[in-house]
């Protein structure tokens, strides 16, 4: 395992691998009708990183991270996740999923919702109190107390996927695999919840696997880009990103930023190139 | 204090809400009226005979003198309708929570209950007196009968209505199926069911009155119209169907309203 380069000693990557594919190919439907989504994938996520997959529609993005997260499985290559299979993995409940669609509960108020993984898994050795505790924690964390007994309805869109970030986080999953969650936010919300993000990461020992669309959002949150080709999906390359921490606007305004954003375009463009 | 008064902060609001309430239960009220000033007017003009149409008026007065006694008909309907659908409520209810996750069993059981929902159930009212008995027996049979094939379609269509994202965000948790079913399927079943129970309350009454017509006790508002009409007491049929009628609102209307309690949450019940 290849640990990449950065330069902030107060973000350390783990040399354990968190997340591995191996010559991974998905195909979906069967005989004629059968598509390829991704072959020959090769991947290795370490423990503590925060990775970005970047490509075209219909590369196989989502794919990959619904792979890790044995919501489907693969057609050939081998899947780890924490040194056990995803599926082991999805049972001992190591990974956090949050969907573009905030996948809230609608009966359920802001707290509730937020509770729900504690009910559905019923952690041992943690007291009624301190789940309360950790529940008040994070609503604060992600900005929403005196929310606590909205229902979704109530909350815009970025309030909602800060609730069902607080959700995938009060299970303290060691993995969060995140499918474009502020893809359907407005860029200032967006920037907002960007910068929140990673500074969650800061502070919590998550592995983060986060596909998204867009560049800017690409280099400023991660240690490593991965630039995927139009379908059937493969890497096209992976991008270190060596920009100190904390990110914050004034990173985003320096010339290595402006830099990583343009030789990420550049290899985007190539992988979309070499799809015709 | 005189500031924060909430009932003068909410007043306004209020009455823009006593006005939408009025706006719905005013131009019906008028129509009722309006047809039956209709009636009398065609009866008068008309010169109709008592025993093909009686007056509204001479229905009404025969019902608040018979009221006590059709209450108590209606009730023994009301307990009919009420145990055969929960009956067959309960059948359907089941049959769609057990089938619902395998589609091949869901269908299975779907054609037939398609079948039953086009077959006029009340044909299968002189079988259910051979199997059960010509009292409440049979009766409760044919309104389950009746009703089953209803709520078993709604509640099926509603389990499987769950959002794609939240079953996997369900499976991404690792929970049960047991679990599963609580949580997420039979909040997203609720708001189908209502409206199957909705339907099943009215045909339930009307299943009930037309069984108990057939034959039986006349202790019920079936057996009661059955009689007189033998008779031709025209009046006294009419003040049955009053009940019946009132009754068949009444229930549905009290469905109506736990459906809008229970699901005060859902996007189709906020707002307006």
């Amino acid at each position: 395992m290849t640990t990449p380069d950065t330069s902030s000693e107060a973000v350390q990557i783990g040399t354990q691998t968190a997340i591995s594919f191996e010559g991974v190919r998905k195909e979906f439907g069967s005989g004629v009708n059968a598509t390829l989504a991704i072959e020959m994938v090769d991947l290795n996520i370490a423990e503590r990183e925060f990775v970005s997959l970047i490509g075209p529609s219909g590369c196989g993005k989502s794919t990959l991270l619904r792979l890790a997260a044995d919501l489907i499985e693969p057609s050939g290559g081998t899947v780890v996740v924490n040194d056990k299979t995803p599926r082991q993995a999805r049972l001992d409940r190591d990974y956090g999923f949050i969907f573009q669609a905030p996948t809230l509960f609608d009966w359920r108020t802001v707290w509730k919702n937020v509770a729900l993984p504690l009910e559905i898994m019923k952690i041992s050795g943690m007291s009624s109190q301190k789940k309360e505790e950790e529940i008040e924690r994070l609503l604060s964390m992600v900005g929403l107390d005196g929310f606590e007994g909205h229902h979704p309805y109530q909350l815009s869109g970025g309030m909602q996927q800060r609730v069902s970030l607080a959700r995938a986080l009060v299970f303290r999953p060691s993995i969060l695999l995140m499918d474009e969650p502020f893809g359907a936010l407005d860029e200032i919300t967006r920037d907002r919840m960007n910068l929140e993000l990673h500074r969650i990461w800061e502070e919590t020992n998550t592995t983060i696997l986060f596909v998204t669309h867009s560049i800017p959002e690409a280099v400023l949150l991660s240690n490593r880009v991965v630039v995927m080709t139009a379908r059937p999906g493969r890497v096209q390359e992976i991008i270190p990103v060596d920009l100190p921490y904390p990110r914050t606007t004034e990173v985003e305004e320096s010339t290595r930023y402006y830099e990583l954003v343009t030789q990420v375009r550049e290899s985007l463009s190539k992988a979309m190139v070499g799809d015709r | 204090m005189t500031t924060a008064d909430p009932a003068l902060e909410s007043g306004p609001e209020q009455l823009r809400q006593w006005n939408r309430h009025a706006g719905v239960v005013i131009p019906p009220l008028l129509v009722f009226i309006a047809a039956i000033a209709l009636w009398e007017l065609v009866i008068e003009a008309f010169d109709i005979q008592r025993f093909l149409l009686p007056r509204p008026s001479e229905i009404a007065s025969l019902f608040v003198e018979d009221f006590g006694r059709l209450i108590r008909q209606g009730r023994n309907t009301l307990g009919v309708a009420g145990r055969g659908l929960l009956l067959g409520g309960g059948i359907g209810i089941a049959l769609a929570a057990i089938t619902f996750r395998t589609r091949w069993m869901a269908e299975g059981v779907g054609i037939y209950a398609a079948v039953l929902k086009a077959v006029p159930v009340i044909s299968l009212a002189p079988l259910t007196v051979v199997w059960f008995g010509i009292e409440a027996g049979s009766k409760i049979a044919t309104v389950a009968i009746a009703t089953a094939p209803i709520l078993f379609t709604y509640t099926l269509v509603g389990l499987r209505s769950a959002d794609a994202n939240a079953q996997e965000l369900m499976r991404s948790y690792a929970a049960g199926h047991v679990r599963t079913f609580w949580n997420l399927h039979v909040p997203y079943a609720l708001p189908l069911f209502f409206s199957g129970m909705k339907i099943a309350v009215t045909i339930a009454m009307i299943v009930a009155i037309i069984s108990e017509y057939f034959g039986g006790s006349f202790e019920n508002l079936g057996g009661y119209i059955r009689n007189e009409a033998n008779n031709v007491h025209t009046v006294e049929v009419w003040t049955a169907i009053v009940m019946a009628c009132l009754l068949g609102i009444s229930q549905y209307m009290i469905v109506a309203g736990i459906d809008r309690y229970v699901l005060r949450w859902h996007p189709s019940k906020r707002g307006g």
